[in-house]
């Protein structure tokens, strides 16, 4: 009966506090303990395998421990290459093939449209085998290419070799997001106002002044929180590397996620991926402010 | 004039084969992994290589999924594991997220805004970042290699989006109907189960999708935090198989199709609203 007298206002604020706060809380409470705990992990010197297992703070020794590594050097600019690689030719693919198809009457486009989001949603794991199978050198579709136009006389181990074995894996994730990107940037581009084209044929520009003072304004928003998310995702990347090189030839393709991986489950070394995740998380940090400040710029721009 | 018409026709081509090549880079690889499930093994072995099979067989998918005296166990075990899996986490994630998304959208609590803001950031830090923590604090509490384990793990991670999904499709939803119910004497909580859920399916289902096509394909937390044969997911099925045979790739094939069978057909029925998902998150 109690209930009965509070006003619509005050049971739906009720309401929206039940149903909001545990759940609410819950997670952030989790998501932030996860995260303090890799601190105090990251100033501890844990090695399961070595029986070492000292579990007292040591400081910054750990952080020198891995810091001193050059495996950890390697590392980050395997890493950096990987991401900027990766989020450049995402973001060039995607806005380049995106405007291509993004005519709503081409049934081609159309066609196309319609497949973009197939290489994004195949599990990870099936895209990695699929990939890796494509750059065998006995029977691999990629070699056997290569072979039939000419430019190589027998299979070349792609992912077995120094030089090539990132960017190989690398071409693997640009073909899962980039026609993603395009689609979204089509549907943006399509979302254009009609008679903006109009008003810039009656000033008489053509398809490049078009392009660059029609369209790219009114996509550069979404492709920048498009281009931040995707930096995401190819840097927060285990399976691709994990399934296809496991980080090799020797660390020529070792990435981030890859040495937390290997440091952690494979050699023990508990805290010194403390240590790497930390880094990350910085890392990502900063990316997540400069997507947040775009986000805030682009709802005020709406 | 007749400059213009030609470079008309001259885009209009270009447009034609872009849209072509990125079909054929898009599909090419799927068809040749879709029809090396029907190759035989020395058909696979093959120099040089065609993309259709010389003859059609079936035992690649009997090797890998119903073979009792192979690997056929393993797999149906890993596949059930995956299903059980995917669908606690999706019904959990789905009430979470359509609850937190619900409270936001309907009324402006203190700190509403603060909430938003931290489950847009908190879904920037999903994947591999916090394996480590994550692996560590599960061990301890004792679910390690437990499927309970992992699935709270993957609650933590998607309820963010699930509830950003949720709160801008209530957001579109007029409130006037809840109101009109209260006059009518039903609580908020009635109206909101007996009218807003049943208007939100589709939202509610496209969120459940998602949820659903995570968990499918989820890799770093399943390996990380799962360990026995009887507990693995597909994923890792599949990860241990490729990296320990280089040979039978019509059964890796095989075994690719059955997993991506289920997320080619949740691609079908969200693909719309996937798009105008994506939109809403981007540009508004």
């Amino acid at each position: 009966m109690k209930t009965k007298s509070l006003t619509y206002e005050q049971q739906q604020k009720r309401l929206s506090q039940i149903f909001v706060l545990p759940g609410f809380f819950l997670i952030t409470l989790i998501m932030v303990g996860v995260a303090i705990y890799s601190f105090d992990l990251s100033f501890r010197n844990i090695e399961l395998l070595s029986g070492s297992d000292s579990s007292n703070y040591v400081g910054f020794a750990t952080y020198r421990t891995v810091l001193s590594n050059t495996e950890t050097l390697t590392v980050i600019k395997n890493s950096l290459i990987w991401v900027f690689t990766g989020t450049f030719f995402v973001v060039f693919l995607g806005v380049l093939t995106g405007y291509l198809v993004s005519d709503s009457k081409n049934t081609i486009s159309r066609l196309s449209r319609a497949f973009m989001l197939v290489p994004w949603v195949m599990p990870g794991v099936v895209v990695a085998g699929l990939w890796k199978w494509m750059y065998n050198t006995q029977n691999g579709l990629i070699n056997e290419l290569f072979m039939k136009i000419g430019i190589f006389e027998k299979g070349f181990p792609f992912l077995g070799t120094p030089e090539t074995a990132l960017y190989a894996v690398s071409a693997v994730i640009i073909w899962r997001l980039f026609p993603m990107f395009a689609l979204i940037t089509a549907a943006s581009i399509q979302s254009i106002d009609t008679s903006l084209y109009e008003a810039g044929r009656v000033d008489g520009i053509n398809g490049f002044q078009e392009f660059f003072y029609i369209i790219i304004p009114h996509i550069k928003y979404q492709v920048m929180t498009m281009g931040i998310t995707n930096l995401i995702w190819i840097m927060n990347n285990l399976v691709f590397v994990n399934v296809m090189t496991k980080g090799g030839p020797l660390y020529y393709s070792e990435i981030i996620p890859v040495y937390m991986y290997k440091l952690g489950f494979q050699y023990g070394k508990l805290s010194q991926a403390a240590v790497v995740t930390v880094l990350n998380l910085f890392l990502l940090s900063i990316f997540c402010v400069i997507y947040f400040i775009i986000y805030r710029r682009n709802q005020k721009v709406d | 004039m007749n400059k213009n018409k030609s470079n008309k026709m001259l885009m209009l081509i270009i447009k034609d084969a872009a849209a072509i090549g990125i079909l054929l880079i898009v599909l090419i690889p799927l068809v040749w992994l879709i029809s090396a499930g029907f190759k035989t093994q020395s058909d696979i072995q093959q120099i040089p290589i065609k993309i259709f099979p010389s003859t059609v067989t079936l035992k690649p998918f009997y090797d890998v999924w119903l073979d009792k005296t192979g690997s056929g166990t393993m797999w149906l075990r890993y596949f059930f594991n995956t299903v059980k899996i995917a669908s606690l986490t999706t019904l959990i994630v789905i009430s979470f997220g359509t609850m937190i998304g619900y409270g936001l959208a309907r009324y402006k609590l203190k700190g509403s805004g603060i909430i938003l803001n931290i489950l847009l950031i908190a879904q920037l830090f999903t994947g591999p970042a916090l394996l480590i923590p994550v692996y560590v604090v599960i061990a301890k509490i004792g679910l390690y290699d437990t499927h309970t384990g992992l699935i709270l793990v993957l609650l933590v991670f998607q309820v963010p989006f699930a509830s950003w999904l949720s709160y801008s499709n209530f957001q579109n939803l007029p409130k006037e109907l809840e109101q009109a119910a209260f006059l009518d004497g039903c609580s908020p909580l009635g109206a909101f189960l007996r009218i807003t859920l049943p208007l939100s399916r589709i939202s509610i289902s496209t969120v459940g999708l998602m949820s659903l096509l995570l968990t499918w394909s989820e890799y770093p937390f399943s390996v990380a935090l799962l360990e026995n044969q009887r507990n693995l997911t597909i994923s890792i099925g599949l990860a241990r198989f490729i990296t320990a045979f280089n040979v039978y790739w019509n059964q890796m094939a095989a075994a690719s199709i059955i997993i991506g069978l289920p997320v080619l057909l949740i691609l079908i029925f969200t693909q719309r609203y996937f798009v105008q998902g994506m939109m809403a998150g981007a540009i508004k």
